[in-house]
């Protein structure tokens, strides 16, 4: 499972369609070739390639435009790959990530020709080998890449010697960008002094204080209408991250993931595992990881670097942690009127709890008249917004907050993203931005005396967790949502 | 670009990151602009190559650029090979360096020349460079407590792509890596793990495939099965201790080797009959919660290559779950969950074919209901599913409550799947972008392909006229759909209605309305006339659009790109309608536009189709309208024929 090609391109304002960086494996083309005859597509050059998937994605010239080949009702699309129209034929199956502002593509080799409908993506595992490559290089690159104009060299060479070492003919044998990090540390060493095999995921051993850091990192996302046949919808998932830093070559840990009051079960569901947790701990027909119950615990070897030891969603039933009431109508002139209330028992300690009610669809604010319960209310840099600061707490009898009074318009209205185009009248929401210490929505808690190591150590044990508010919008009751209506 | 360093000009000197950068662009313009022949460049790097005072950094991207030009900058025998010997020497004399990293570039160098280039094995030159190279290869291989780990890694992954190209050419020192990979206990044993598992993979294709009958199976008291009989092989390779070696040793594996080592080792399964599925039953758990997607992919592999072999009823359920789960997992990016929820599409659609799991648990089935958290993409996605799904369709669940709820009598799930689509119908309707439109454009057409109830037809119908009374600029996409429509499901009356509704909704538009957009409904009104005049009313398009043109200012009547429309309009009217039936409102029509625009072209064009309808036989309108598909080619004919017409 192999990749021709593979390319990063800028959507920057300041770089739109450079290509920031691109690389070809010319002995998996010369294999591309082989196998496909007659159906083999040359890669062609960067201006071409970068031109035709801006076009593909509908990014480049009048984006109204329609265009038959790629927009087409009865077109087959199967998304995250899409095809690429070149003089010499089209390119497929090209696979594409959005991440950071920056495209990450590449080109799998797939070996087989196809007649009529091209062939399902669960039939090409070298697209699946692409898609791990892809979200390689773009944590490997980070969020640093779309602001730099031109790729510095440091940057283009740490690139390089990271495809060097991890897939060096096209095909990767690592895609763990940090393990490849630490595999380059490892200069003139021939092999190790040890009996046993040294972990590929952990060329190194630590020497040193053994230390093990867990958090856990918990996220609710909200959508509410106060409208009778619009129930509100509301999402709490989160992921378990681990960073342990002990001697020895096989270290086993097993950390239990516990309800944080006693007697109460922890719902977890969608559960995706690290590769790095041991089967032995999986239940499959019992599947008691997603069982409701009072603890589960995952056992596994951890790396020396940080990684993600779990993903969860939570079997989450109760109403939102925070629920809101808006109504706001007008023209030139809005009433509003936002209520806030902290549902019944959610912890009343925040640190940080706003709201941000945008107006860049109506115009620039001349005056605001409005008044809230508590906090304190300020204007957006370009006074398009209106952002309300709660506080740490709500107030403790009444758990609600509210917020009313008039806005006073001019007369131009600000440049419309062009994504909100939906954002127009009475169609807005205000966006509630929380972020809660040493909580979680689910309960969801570890108990750092409850964490075991074999072999046995003392481990200087950290463990944290937050709850923070993403996507969390209560829109306008006098507006209309850009939904279905939900279940 | 070229800078000195002690006094010797280097190709790219410090610029080498610019230099690449253009390079990549384009490589021919490259040497173009710099007025350099691809057949000297290769020495002058090679030249680099050599000179000590030359970076680390850039003799690594000048060893990157030849491997991605080999077929540009080494096109013949002799330059192949001479950079190849200039390479290996270069290696060599990196011997007692500390440079790990550069070596191991040169070695990918190396192979990538020999087996990237247009010359193949037969070529008795580059026979000899790879076989050469390929003991060298199996030296640095075996002596682990020499060389490098990174380097000898690299030169696994070298062998693998030799072997890989050349199947069977490094299995003579299978035995030898063998014994290397037992002694390595650096993190670079899975590179010879993976070596090893392609050369297995190999030998037991080749056992399969060969029509050779020298080759015997034979059984030793212990049940091993060997390959090779000792006649063609020093030893003899045992594969059941290299396969159970292999999956004990994956757990010190990086995932994408775990990957490639599993993938191999089920063909070897697949091809070898005394191996049993059954050796893969303890990864099973892990695979099937993996979050890494090669590997969750390999699950489903597994599942489709043995099925109840491997696979417990209960455990392709829970596989199946697990999918439906990360389709949905607000965690994962959008591209991950468009990847698995096309996985989805594929087992929902084909489910006779994978059992057991011909139903659906309800609670699974709401996952495909779209959520407001769903981006556009991924509502169609789910819509699509939505529609596949036998339990959908058929309403056999808890739908039949929601039915009931909504008081919906007749057609039930299609009123849910038309409902469930009105997130997206939203942001096309407020102008919100292409994403948006493309999916409710498809979704919608799906939902067609797949039921083509009268209620959808209706449904249909509905949905498009608003979509054209609010978003005039989406009528091309109305004129697509109907095309579309026309061309997979030809047996369908759904264009006949579609085209008589939109000709009835333009037509009782006030002209004043749609001057801003008429580009747009002009489009709609050329495709409708390609249609039978019972659903597409060609006198009612006339005659609406002689008020257009009556309607039109003098600024108007001076753009060519409307008047060619206006015309194009025209000539599919008398491409596909009866002409003496029409004879009079085309005629007005034509001698309106030939009197009143002002455009040369558009009145000239105007011109000679009112010549020619007024003069010639329709029948011969008629067909030469229909033997020319553009209007360039019609008023070509035509005006070697009006021309001998006399006035």
């Amino acid at each position: 499972m192999s990749i021709r090609g593979l390319w990063i391109v800028s959507l920057s304002s300041s770089s739109f369609g450079k290509t920031l960086y691109s690389r070809k494996f010319l002995t998996v083309e010369k294999r591309a070739k082989q196998k496909l005859s007659s159906a083999y597509v040359p890669i062609p050059t960067n201006e071409v390639f970068v031109r035709s998937l801006l076009q593909g994605l509908g990014l480049q010239g009048n984006t109204s435009e329609f265009v038959k080949w790629r927009d087409s009702a009865d077109k087959q699309v199967q998304l995250p790959v899409m095809e690429l129209k070149t003089s010499e034929g089209d390119l497929w199956p090209v696979l594409v990530l959005d991440h950071y502002g920056v495209l990450y593509c590449c080109l799998p080799l797939v070996e087989n020709t196809y007649e009529g409908r091209k062939p399902s993506l669960i039939h090409m595992p070298s697209v699946s080998v692409g898609f791990a490559v892809l979200l390689s290089l773009a944590n490997f690159t980070g969020p640093v890449y779309p602001t730099m104009k031109e790729v510095s060299m440091r940057k283009c060479s740490e690139i390089e010697s990271f495809l060097t070492l991890s897939m060096p003919f096209g095909q990767p044998c690592d895609t763990d960008w940090q393990t490849v990090c630490e595999l380059q540390t490892l200069k003139n060493e021939t092999t190790s002094k040890m009996d046993q095999k040294q972990p590929a995921w952990k060329p190194h051993n630590y020497k040193g204080k053994s230390t093990l850091n867990v958090s856990i990192s918990e996220y609710v996302r909200s959508v509410q209408f106060d409208q009778p046949w619009f129930p509100d919808v509301t999402e709490v998932f989160g992921n378990v991250i681990v960073k342990a830093m002990m001697e020895g070559v096989e270290t086993d840990v097993i950390l239990p993931l516990s309800h944080a009051q006693p007697g109460h079960q922890l719902q977890l569901e969608s559960l995706t595992l690290h590769p790095c947790v041991q089967a032995s701990v999986l239940d499959l027909d019992t599947s008691s990881l997603e069982r409701p119950g009072m603890s589960k615990k995952l056992r596994f070897s951890p790396p020396l670097h940080e990684f993600i030891l779990c993903q969860y969603k939570v079997k989450y039933s109760k109403v939102a942690p925070i629920l809101g009431v808006y109504k706001l109508r007008g023209e030139q002139t809005v009433e509003l009127l936002l209520q806030l209330k902290l549902a019944e028992g959610i912890k009343n300690a925040f640190d940080t709890c706003e709201v941000l009610l945008p107006f860049s669809h109506r115009g620039v604010i001349q005056r605001q008249e409005v008044k809230a319960s508590q906090g304190n209310i300020k204007e957006g840099e370009n006074r398009d917004c209106l952002i309300w600061s709660l506080g740490s707490k709500f107030p403790s009898k009444t758990l609600e907050a509210s917020l009313t009074g008039k806005i006073y318009f001019e007369h131009t209205p600000c440049p419309k993203s062009h994504d909100e185009s939906f954002i127009k009248g009475n169609n807005t929401y205000a966006q509630v931005i929380f972020k809660c210490i040493d909580y979680t929505v689910s309960g969801c808690v570890i108990d750092p005396k409850n964490i075991q190591v074999n072999p046995p150590c003392k481990p200087k044990i950290s463990s944290e967790r937050f709850v923070s508010s993403t996507d969390f919008k209560i829109w306008n009751c006098f507006g209309d949502v850009p939904f279905s209506i939900p279940r | 670009m070229a800078t000195s360093v002690s006094g010797r000009d280097v190709v790219f000197g410090k610029h080498w990151l610019y230099a690449l950068t253009f390079w990549r662009q384009n490589p021919k313009e490259f040497l173009f602009n710099l007025d350099i022949k691809a057949d000297t460049f290769h020495l002058d790097v090679l030249r680099d190559l050599c000179n000590d005072e030359v970076d680390d950094s850039c003799k690594n991207f000048l060893l990157t650029l030849l491997q991605e030009n080999v077929t540009l900058l080494l096109s013949d025998e002799d330059r192949l090979e001479q950079t190849v010997g200039s390479l290996q020497s270069i290696f060599n004399q990196l011997a007692g360096t500390e440079k790990v990293q550069l070596k191991c570039q040169f070695l990918i160098t190396i192979a990538t020349i020999l087996l990237g280039g247009e010359f193949d094995f037969s070529s008795s030159t580059i026979n000899g460079q790879l076989i050469s190279f390929k003991d060298l290869l199996i030296e640095i291989v075996c002596n682990t407590k020499k060389e490098a780990s990174l380097l000898r890694g690299t030169a696994c992954k070298c062998l693998q792509e030799i072997e890989i190209s050349y199947p069977g050419i490094t299995e003579p020192h299978t035995e030898v890596m063998w014994n290397s990979f037992q002694q390595d206990t650096s993190p670079v044993f899975q590179s010879y793990a993976s070596l090893i598992s392609v050369i297995l993979t190999h030998l037991v294709q080749e056992k399969n495939h060969s029509s050779r009958n020298t080759i015997e199976i034979k059984r030793t008291g212990s049940s091993k099965q060997v390959l090779f009989p000792s006649s063609t092989l020093s030893s003899e390779i045992e594969v059941f201790p290299i396969v159970m070696s292999l999956l004990d040793q994956l757990k010190w594996m990086t995932s994408a080797s775990v990957y490639h080592v599993l993938n191999n080792l089920v063909e070897v399964v697949k091809c070898t009959s005394d191996l049993l599925p059954t050796i893969f039953k303890t990864w099973l758990p892990k695979l099937t919660r993996t979050s890494y997607v090669p590997l969750f992919h390999l699950a489903f592999i597994l599942q489709q290559e043995f099925g109840s072999d491997l696979f417990t009823s209960r455990e392709e359920q829970m596989l199946m779950e697990q999918l439906i789960s990360c389709a949905n997992h607000p965690l994962l990016t959008v591209a991950h969950r468009l990847l698995f929820l096309d996985w989805v599409h594929v087992y929902v659609e084909n489910r006779g074919q994978f059992s057991p799991w011909k139903i659906i648990p309800p609670r699974l089935i709401d996952m495909f209901l779209p959520s407001p958290f769903d981006g556009p993409d991924v509502q169609g996605k789910k819509l699509w599913i939505l529609a596949s799904s036998e339990e959908y369709r058929t309403g056999k669940h808890q739908f039949h409550s929601e039915y009931k709820a909504r008081k919906i009598l007749r057609d039930g799930q299609f009123h849910l799947l038309v409902a469930h689509l009105e997130g997206i119908k939203k942001l096309v309707l407020s102008g919100d972008g292409y994403r948006p439109v493309n999916s409710f454009f498809r979704t919608l057409f799906f939902f067609y392909s797949k039921h083509g109830s009268p209620f959808l037809e209706v449904e249909i119908q509905k949905l498009l006229l608003a979509v054209m009374f609010t978003v005039p600029e989406l009528s091309f996409r109305v004129v697509d759909f109907i095309e579309c429509l026309q061309e997979q499901i030809p047996h369908s009356s759904l264009p006949e209605k579609l085209v008589s509704a939109t000709v009835n909704f333009v037509y009782e538009r006030p002209v004043s309305s749609i001057l801003l957009h008429l580009h747009c409904y002009l489009e709609l009104l050329r495709k409708a006339s390609t249609l039978p005049a019972a659903f597409c009313f060609p006198k009612k398009i006339l005659s609406f659009l002689m008020e257009v043109i009556k309607t039109l200012s003098s600024e108007d009547k001076m753009d060519w790109l409307l008047g060619n429309i206006l015309l194009d309009v025209c000539q599919s009217i008398i491409q596909h309608h009866n002409l003496s039936l029409l004879y009079k409102e085309i005629g007005e029509l034509l001698y309106l536009i030939m009197t009143t625009f002002n455009e040369a072209d558009i009145k000239n064009r105007a011109k000679m189709y009112y010549a020619a309808v007024t003069s010639l036989a329709s029948t011969k309108v008629k067909q030469i309208f229909q033997n020319s598909t553009h209007s360039q080619e019609v008023t070509q004919a035509l005006s070697n024929i009006v021309d001998a017409v006399p006035g």
